[in-house]
């Protein structure tokens, strides 16, 4: 296949090769032959046995598509078990890459206008194809040394099996209402509000508060799920997520028409990407690297822990979290939530962003969440049961 | 004059005959080298957009869902005359947005019925030689994605399927579902399932009279490839074709062979469980036949220790009934058999 520019690459493992992990399943890489580096994911088809034919429509889809805001694969081949899918190398690596490293409070507005203006630009492309990207957030905006932004587009098919994609918060209230008939694209446009707002903020717009109940609260609360310290930013920032979150699909805007929206119209070239945040990144592989580590630190912080933990089974958990009934704070308490935690980071590699929010919460010390309200404790209940029937 | 053009609304059908004279201007242009670079471009541009003009008018578009009658002309009007020989030689000129637009053009046409009737087939069938550009079109790194996907449309006709496997067109799979290329080979896959189990009657006619040949290449070129998504998919495709009812001659000839059963048993031991719980799939059709021939008998009398272990450690990830009921016949089966002399 060839890539934009008409580069053949080649087709065999032979000619790459690997010299870091940048991201779960993901290399940097040199193409030996035309000696340029590349990024290169790597799927294990055995591990994701159950639908080898959504593969292959993620795989068309990532060669198919031709736009520059859009990362487009060069080629793919099979090796062995695995899939390879050779991609342009996005130096900087993700905005939630980016976030996590150095803006744990988010970033300011003018960057923040960037990157959704140049996503925007991409949405406007796909849907004009009639294609639904279906996982717009944060930690699939990429970004090179350049300033050059692009929207990641492949769904990876999970080893749980499903085509689940991103995490609930990110996901439109009608996809649980089925009322998408037609208005496919709009689910897009509710995610891309959800990505503003976890841009502006550093963190996904729920982390907060949990997942499952977000969708609801947000179709009461219309037109839009707001908090206290949103009022920090701009009234045309507001605005364009106040707008993406629109219930009536009908009167939530199309790509194209946000991208008049006044928050986006004196927006700066992406050099100013270049020389502003990106200027301050140490590599990726090392930022990489460290976030890995913090991540099995927590596991570890975890672990020492759970000895004194008591045994709860999974079906306990799930009977005390039904909707709506307010849970007795004790019968679902940290201690019978870390190990399913932990379990769960384990076996399931989708979740992992989600249960770790979570456990960042967790306040060692104290031996329990730091806001284990029985509310909190209560939608937790929902959380796992949401989480366990994804993964069993 | 472009105003006059505009005074009145475009039919489908004015649309159609426009976008035939740029193709033909396309087809032309490339051999009348003093034609001006800025004009021809202008002309191509025109070209795409009639294109996706005509994706609206099938697809419908974010304003407008499609319109029947509307849908209807401009398919009359297509395949009035030789539009879809114009369209498929030109393309290679278009750029990608144009060809991925002409290919889904190509696709809904296919479907589309004037008075109850797919005049797309009877065009085919009056222009079968279109096939085989269509699959030249594997070949092309650049082109095989779209010719592929238009191939693959076309064969939904009874009659085409019929062709393609009648001709040698068929034997080209074996090696394009092969190629190095993920996407292309995947794309070559799909259309080999489609050739062999959409259309039941020609697919159990082609494989009676071609059986010796074919699955003699397709266990050595398929299920024996080196290549492990070639062998995953092959046997998967397999325990479909055998399994559909309308080609139980050709199962039980399929499960008569000994050398068949030598390679489905190897199938069994591969380290990818994927492949194994396919190949059981297929197995179990060996175990169930009730008439063995002496050979088989003895194979699996011969293997039968080793079979029972490994069947019994055999289970997909996910719990699957059916797979454990079909598994435990396989298993009494094979435990209740009795070694026989050869006749």
């Amino acid at each position: 296949m060839t890539s934009s520019s008409g580069t053949k690459f080649p087709l065999d493992a032979k000619d790459y090769e690997l010299l870091e992990r940048i991201g779960d399943g993901v290399y940097r890489a040199r193409c030996i032959l035309l000696d340029e580096i590349v990024a290169i994911k790597i799927w294990n088809l055995e591990k994701c046995t159950k639908d080898l034919e959504t593969i292959k429509k993620e795989v068309h889809r990532l060669s198919s598509i031709d736009h520059p805001n859009l990362l487009r694969s060069h080629c793919s081949f099979i090796d062995g078990t695995s899939l390879w899918i050779v991609m342009p190398y996005m130096s900087c690596g993700s905005c939630l890459n980016i976030m996590k490293s150095v803006y744990p409070n988010g970033l300011e507005e003018p960057v923040v206008a960037i990157f959704l203006r140049e996503i925007l630009k991409a949405l406007v492309y796909l849907h004009g194809l009639g294609y639904i990207h279906g996982n717009v957030k944060a930690g699939n905006i990429l970004v090179d040394s350049e300033g050059t932004v692009k929207l990641g587009v492949e769904r990876m098919p999970t080893s749980s099996g499903n085509t689940f994609v991103g995490t609930p918060c990110w996901i439109a209230p009608e996809e649980d209402t089925q009322q998408v008939d037609g208005y496919g694209f709009k689910l897009d446009i509710w995610s891309f509000g959800m990505t503003a707002l976890e841009l502006a903020h550093g963190h996904s717009p729920f982390s907060k508060y949990p997942h499952t109940v977000a969708p609801p609260l947000t179709l009461q609360n219309s037109p839009c799920p707001v908090y206290e310290e949103d009022n920090k930013f701009s009234k045309s920032f507001r605005e364009l997520v106040a707008a993406c979150l629109i219930k009536d699909l009908e009167k939530r805007p199309t790509a194209s028409k946000l991208l008049e929206y006044p928050f986006l119209q004196h927006t700066l070239s992406t050099e100013y990407l270049a020389s502003t945040i990106l200027d301050s990144l140490y590599p990726l592989g090392e930022r990489f690297r460290k976030l890995k580590e913090e991540e099995a630190k927590l596991v570890k912080r975890i672990d020492g822990n759970s000895e004194k933990l008591s045994q709860v089974t999974i079906e306990g958990l799930l009977t005390s979290g039904k909707p709506a009934s307010p849970v007795n704070p004790v019968s679902c308490n940290a201690a019978q939530i870390l190990p399913m935690l932990q379990n769960l980071l384990i076996q399931n590699d989708i979740q992992r962003e989600r249960v770790i929010s979570l456990m960042q919460l967790y306040d060692p010390t104290a031996g329990k969440f730091a806001v284990l309200s029985a509310d909190f404790a209560s939608s937790l209940c929902y959380k796992f049961r949401d989480l366990i029937l994804q993964v069993s | 004059m472009k105003g006059l053009f505009k005074s009145k609304p475009r039919t489908p059908a004015d649309l159609v005959r426009q976008t035939r004279d740029l193709l033909l201007y396309a087809d032309r242009s490339t051999s009348l080298p003093d034609l001006r670079e800025s004009k021809r471009e202008e002309k191509m541009a025109e070209l795409s957009r009639n294109i996706r003009d005509m994706k609206s008018i099938l697809y419908g578009n974010s304003e407008a869902e499609p319109v029947a009658e509307a849908c209807a002309q401009l398919t009359q009007e297509f395949f009035k005359e030789d539009t879809l020989r114009l369209l498929i030689t030109c393309l290679p000129k278009l750029n990608l947005e144009a060809r991925k637009d002409a290919t889904q053009v190509v696709a809904n046409l296919q479907r589309q019925q004037v008075n109850s009737r797919l005049i797309a087939s009877d065009y085919l069938e009056a222009n079968i030689d279109l096939m085989d550009v269509l699959i030249e079109g594997f070949e092309n790194t650049d082109m095989a994605l779209h010719y592929g996907a238009m191939f693959r449309e076309c064969i939904r006709h009874q009659i085409v399927a019929k062709y393609v496997l009648e001709s040698d067109h068929v034997k080209k799979f074996f090696d394009y579902i092969q190629l190095p290329n993920f996407d292309i080979a995947a794309d070559a896959a799909a259309t080999f399932k489609e050739l062999l189990t959409r259309h039941k009657s020609t697919v159990a006619e082609f494989l009676t009279k071609n059986e010796d040949w074919f699955f003699a290449d397709y266990n050595s070129k398929l299920l024996e490839s080196s290549n492990y998504i070639t062998r995953r998919q092959a046997i998967k495709l397999l325990g479909d074709i055998l399994l559909d009812r309308s080609n139980s001659a050709v199962m039980t000839k399929y499960v008569s062979s000994r050398d068949n059963l030598r390679i489905l048993m190897n199938l069994l031991r591969e380290s990818s469980k994927s492949i194994q719980i396919e190949a059981f799939h297929v197995f179990k059709l060996f175990a169930a036949n009730q008439n063995k021939p002496a050979d088989i008998v003895n194979i699996l009398v011969a293997n039968r220790s080793k079979l029972l272990r490994l069947l019994a450690d055999l289970k997909p990830d996910k719990e699957d009934e059916r797979f454990e009921a079909d598994k435990s016949q396989v298993l009494r089966e094979i435990a209740a058999l009795e070694p026989r002399d050869l006749a």
